[in-house]
């Protein structure tokens, strides 16, 4: 089994497109980091809920970080930091977009006001990522863990953003 | 006749055990591989020993780039009858070292095995060994015999559910009194070849491995370090927390430009059995977990057999030696089982007593030649020689449908 999102019969504080967007007590940014490695080689995610929908789309942004480390191969926790920041802040395609990656598997907004509460919802959890996926990625001695860069190549349901 | 001990002969799909009764191993373990030179290759230039130019077992691989390398087993069922004959030959004359008229054999066919290929193989037998005697045993029922020497089996009883986990492919089948329930068997196409090559590619995508090795070093690192965890997430964070308690190193020298590398077992050491439990990290198409499985197949079952083929739940076959294996499998379908019981209760309103369903997944010391093992114990019971075997004797009055039907008896 995969594991789904423990806040999925949460009352999200919003949803746009099928995606929950939690307050602070419920930190789906940590979840999703924390069930990255068990989720990502699996093909077929069948999503239970708000939770799910949005864990899937951080999966995915968690791979493409992994990705830019990979090729950036930053020096320190700042430095990756300040890498995975840039990737964050950078304009991102939006469910009904035609290049959206998960078309018809994220509904599309039903009007341009629900797009902008996505994409300013995600802009925030890209961030969170961000700052939280910076120093786990190091091991002990200060290097780029392979431990956590071995997971770039994996295509998490067979898509990358 | 018998005075001197059967020999029994397990022909799997990745591996053939071969050995004399009586004894705890087999005495030979080699690959069920043939290397042979096709008839096309040298026109012209026969001089009438081709028949005897073949290779098997592991001379089979080493010769492979000259000779065409075939496994003449595939999952579990005979495909290849000449080349079969001519491995069976070399495995008694340069293995066992036998004269075959003077022992009892005892072989082993793998579920749904049609009747026409058990005449098939007393032919083969009687007519070109002239064997003294044959038997062919159901697999399942022998892994059944090996699980007594386990200290869980209370009983010896020929129901059970058995788990025959090779490496070419895994079988669950329901055994009753020491009958296949043949149409609720299930296969799945998982086994050992797939777990040695999700630890392969996981570990070249990290490590750096010579090419020409890697399956190899793979396969010992399974063998070597795999074990079955608890929760795959929580060993992950396990893991994260502290890596140096789960890494397992290998060193060894590469054999193209002759110098030592070390390559690390990490994730993969858990992982690669979990795919026994979530399919779905490593094959798109299988996604339908073990425990799931069994208990599908456990509930095809006419439902009087139900309760004792959940209490002995029997390991067979290499890829269920990996370290937990029974202990999960066990908590896993418990845990379905008895899901199912209060599902039951609630949605009858409580007439549907609850009730706690004993699951037993048996596991001793003689899981990995399970099969053999169970044929190394029935083939030393008296009944064996006397009741079961059919003679050379039969086979020429009767011919070879005698062998169609081999009795199981008395092993209470």
């Amino acid at each position: 089994m995969v594991y789904h999102s423990a806040f999925n019969s949460v009352a999200p504080a919003d949803i746009a497109c099928g995606c929950g967007i939690f307050g602070p007590e419920h930190d789906i940014t940590q979840e999703a980091i924390e069930n990255f490695k068990a989720n990502v080689l699996v093909k077929q995610f069948e999503m239970k809920g708000p939770g799910d929908t949005t864990m899937v789309y951080l999966t995915l942004f968690i791979c493409k970080c992994l990705t830019e480390l990979n090729m950036k191969k930053p020096a320190d926790a700042k430095a990756a930091y300040n890498v995975l920041n840039v990737l964050a802040q950078q304009n991102f395609s939006a469910p009904g977009d035609a290049e959206f990656v998960l078309r018809g598997i994220l509904a599309a907004p039903q009007d341009s006001a629900e797009r902008d509460r996505w994409v300013n919802g995600f802009k925030m959890m890209r961030a969170e990522i961000a700052t939280k996926l910076a120093p786990l990625v190091f091991d002990a001695d200060g290097k780029l863990s392979k431990w956590w860069l071995m997971f770039a190549k994996y295509k998490f349901m067979g898509k990358s953003l | 006749m018998s005075s001197k001990p059967a020999i029994v002969i397990d022909v799997g799909t990745g591996f053939t055990k071969m050995g004399y009764a009586g004894t705890d191993e087999p005495s030979y373990l080699i690959p069920t591989t043939f290397a042979g030179n096709p008839p096309e290759a040298k026109p012209g230039k026969k001089h009438g020993l081709e028949d005897l130019d073949f290779f098997i077992g592991q001379e089979a691989i080493a010769k492979q780039k000259s000779y065409g390398l075939s496994y003449p087993v595939r999952h579990g069922l005979i495909e290849n009858w000449d080349q079969m004959e001519k491995f069976w030959s070399q495995s008694l004359f340069q293995y066992l070292h036998c004269d075959p008229e003077e022992h009892n054999f005892l072989l082993t066919e793998p579920p749904l095995n049609t009747p026409e290929n058990r005449e098939q193989t007393a032919e083969i037998w009687f007519e070109t060994f002239n064997a003294g005697g044959i038997y062919i045993a159901v697999q399942a029922v022998l892994a059944l015999c090996a699980s007594w020497t386990s200290k869980k089996s209370a009983s010896r009883q020929l129901t059970g559910t058995v788990i025959d986990s090779g490496d070419g492919v895994t079988h669950v089948i329901p055994v009753s009194d020491g009958a296949v329930i043949a149409s609720a068997i299930k296969h799945i196409p998982i086994a050992g070849r797939d777990f040695t090559n999700f630890t392969m590619n996981m570990m070249r995508g990290r490590e750096k491995m010579p090419t020409a090795d890697a399956l190899q070093i793979a396969m010992r690192m399974k063998e070597r370090h795999a074990y079955v965890c608890k929760d795959l997430k929580r060993e992950i964070l396990a893991f994260d927390a502290s890596p140096v308690d789960y890494i397992k190193l290998y060193t060894g020298m590469d054999r193209v430009n002759m110098k030592t590398f070390e390559v690390e077992m990490g994730y993969e050491r858990f992982m690669a059995p979990e795919i026994f439990f979530n399919p779905a990290i490593y094959s798109g198409d299988f996604v339908t977990p073990l425990p799931d499985l069994v208990d599908q197949t456990i509930q095809a079952c006419p439902i009087d057999c139900r309760k004792p083929l959940y209490n002995n739940i029997v390991l067979s076959g290499g890829s269920t030696m990996f370290q937990n294996f029974s202990k999960r499998l066990q908590r896993d379908i418990k845990k379905l089982a008895n899901d199912r019981i209060k599902y039951s209760h609630e949605v009858s309103g409580g007439r549907i007593p609850l009730a706690e369903l004993d699951v037993n997944v048996v596991s001793h010391k003689k899981q990995r030649y399970a099969v053999w093992y169970g044929g190394s114990l029935l083939s030393t019971t008296p009944e064996f020689g006397t009741g079961m075997v059919h003679t050379r004797e039969d086979y020429l009055e009767y011919g070879p449908s005698i062998c169609r039907h081999n009795p199981v008896l008395g092993l209470n």
